[in-house]
C-alpha cells in the first residue's frame, strides 16, 4: 500500500489494456521504442500509457524494454470482470485513490463538487495540472465502479462502501 | 443456415455505379470482413444489408424471403460513434429498444445488460462528451447489441480510434463474439485494414477499386486467439493484398 499521492499519468484505461494486449502479441517483452514505432506513437505518449500500467502493477520497464508481468497477463486473459476486478483491486493501492476515498469518506453523502476536488487536487499536486488528473481520476475510478461522477449534479462520490476494519484493511465492500 | 443473401445486388447514385453484381451469403455463427480501397462501396454495401437504403438492381434475401425497407434484425456500429450528445450513455444504449418500442423496463434490463458486457458499468449517468473515443465506441456497441441483432454490422468501427485503444477494442469484439450470452448469430465488418480482417474474420471479401466487385473470397483456416506474428497470419495479409492490387 502506498500512502504517497503520486501524479496520475493522463491516459485511458483501454489505452492501458490496448498496450498490454499488444505486449503478450510480442511475446510478454519489447524494446520501448519498437513499440513506439510500431504504434506510431510519440515516445512521450507512449511513456504516459507505459507509466500507468506500471503504477497498475501490470508491467515492468527494465533496461528501455516493457516487460508485462503476471497480473497484466491475467487481466487481460480475463473477461470483463475480472478485469475491472483487477484494475479495481490495483487502484485501492494508489495513493491519490486512497487519499479520495477517504476524503469522500470523511463527508456529507460520500460526494463533493468538480471543484472542491480541484481545490483539493491544487494542494496535493501543485505541479499538476487539476483538470487532467481530475479527468484521469474519474475515468479510472468510474471503470473500476469506484467512484462515480454525475455532472448534472455536480457530484464527484463513493461508488461503494470503503470498509476500513481489520478484517479487510483498506477493502471495499 | 442462411441468414442473409444478396442476389447480384447493384447500386448507383445518378451516373456514378457504386456496386456492381454483389453476390453474397451471410451464414449462421460466421464473421466476415469486406476489405476493399477507399471508395469502393463497403460502407453502401453494409446499408444496403441493413434495409436503409435499396438496391438498384438485384435482391436481397433475409432467411429467404425478400427483404423490405430496414432490416430489423439487424444493428450498426458507426465508425463516428453516432451518439446524441445530450444523453447520457444510457439513455443512448436504450434509444435503439426505444424505437422498436421495447417496454420501458425491458429497456432498462437489456441496456443494463449490454453495458455490463461491454465494461461500462460505473458509466451510465456519463454523457458522450465526458468519454475517450474507446469508451464512445463501447456505448456504440452496447447500443447496437441492446436490440438484439441476428447480425451486427460494424462500418470501420475502430478507424477513429488511436493504435493501443483499437487493439482493446477489437479484442472486445472477440470476446463478445465468443461468449454465449451474446446472441448474435453473424457480424459483417466494413474494413480498409487488411490486418484487422485476418484477425477477426473467419471470410474476408475483397473488393475491386469504384464500382464494387467482388474479387475474391477468402476463408481464413486460423485458430483463435490468433498470433498476428505468426506466418500463416503474414501470409494470409499478403494474399488479400496482392488481391486487392
Amino acid at each position: 500500500m502506498d500512502d504517497k499521492v503520486d501524479p496520475l499519468p493522463n491516459t485511458g484505461v483501454n489505452r492501458i489494456f490496448g498496450l498490454l494486449e499488444l505486449l503478450d502479441d510480442h511475446g510478454g517483452r519489447e524494446d520501448i521504442y519498437r513499440l513506439a514505432d510500431e504504434l506510431g506513437y510519440e515516445l512521450g505518449e507512449l511513456l504516459a500509457v507505459l507509466k500507468a500500467a506500471e503504477m497498475l502493477g501490470f508491467l515492468e520497464t527494465p533496461g528501455g524494454d516493457a516487460l508485462l508481468l503476471p497480473l497484466g497477463k491475467e487481466a487481460i486473459e480475463g473477461d470483463t470482470n475480472l478485469k475491472k476486478a483487477i484494475f479495481k483491486e490495483q487502484l485501492q493501492r494508489l495513493g491519490l485513490f486512497r487519499h479520495f476515498v477517504a476524503y469522500l469518506k470523511k463527508r456529507e453523502q460520500r460526494s463533493a463538487s468538480r471543484e472542491e476536488v480541484l481545490e483539493e487536487l491544487k494542494r496535493l499536486l501543485p505541479q499538476e495540472d487539476p483538470e487532467e488528473t481530475f479527468e484521469t481520476l474519474v475515468g479510472w475510478g468510474r471503470y473500476a465502479e469506484l467512484f462515480g461522477y454525475d455532472t448534472d449534479e455536480d457530484r464527484f462520490y463513493l461508488d461503494q462502501v470503503w470498509v476500513s476494519g481489520p478484517a479487510s484493511p483498506g477493502g471495499l465492500e | 443456415m442462411t441468414l442473409l443473401e444478396l442476389e447480384r445486388v447493384s447500386k448507383r447514385f445518378g451516373a456514378l455505379s457504386a456496386l456492381e453484381e454483389i453476390s453474397l451469403v451471410v451464414g449462421e455463427e460466421e464473421f466476415i470482413a469486406i476489405v476493399g480501397p477507399s471508395g469502393c462501396g463497403k460502407s453502401t454495401l453494409l446499408r444496403i444489408m441493413a434495409g436503409l437504403i435499396p438496391p438498384s438492381s438485384g435482391r436481397v434475401l433475409l432467411e429467404g424471403r425478400a427483404l423490405d425497407g430496414v432490416n430489423y434484425e439487424t444493428a450498426l456500429v458507426f465508425q463516428s460513434f453516432a451518439l446524441l450528445p445530450w444523453l447520457t450513455v444510457q439513455a443512448n444504449v436504450e434509444l435503439g429498444l426505444e424505437a422498436r418500442g421495447v417496454p420501458l423496463e425491458e429497456r432498462r434490463r437489456k441496456a443494463a445488460f449490454y453495458i455490463d458486457k461491454v465494461g461500462l458499468e460505473g458509466y451510465e449517468e456519463a454523457y458522450p462528451r465526458e468519454l475517450s473515443g474507446g469508451m464512445k465506441q463501447r456505448v456504440g456497441l452496447a447500443r447496437a447489441l441492446a436490440v438484439e441483432p441476428k447480425i451486427l454490422l460494424m462500418d470501420e468501427p475502430f478507424s477513429s480510434l488511436d493504435a493501443l485503444t483499437a487493439i482493446s477494442l477489437r479484442e472486445l469484439v472477440l470476446d463478445l463474439w465468443a461468449d454465449p450470452q451474446v446472441p448474435v448469430a453473424a457480424c459483417v465488418m466494413v474494413t480498409h485494414l487488411i490486418d484487422e480482417a485476418v484477425e477477426l474474420a473467419d471470410r474476408v471479401i475483397v473488393l475491386s477499386p469504384r464500382p464494387g466487385r467482388i474479387v475474391a473470397e477468402v476463408r481464413i483456416e486460423l485458430p483463435r486467439p490468433r498470433d498476428k506474428r505468426a506466418e500463416a497470419f503474414n501470409g494470409y495479409i499478403d494474399r488479400i493484398f496482392s488481391l486487392m492490387a
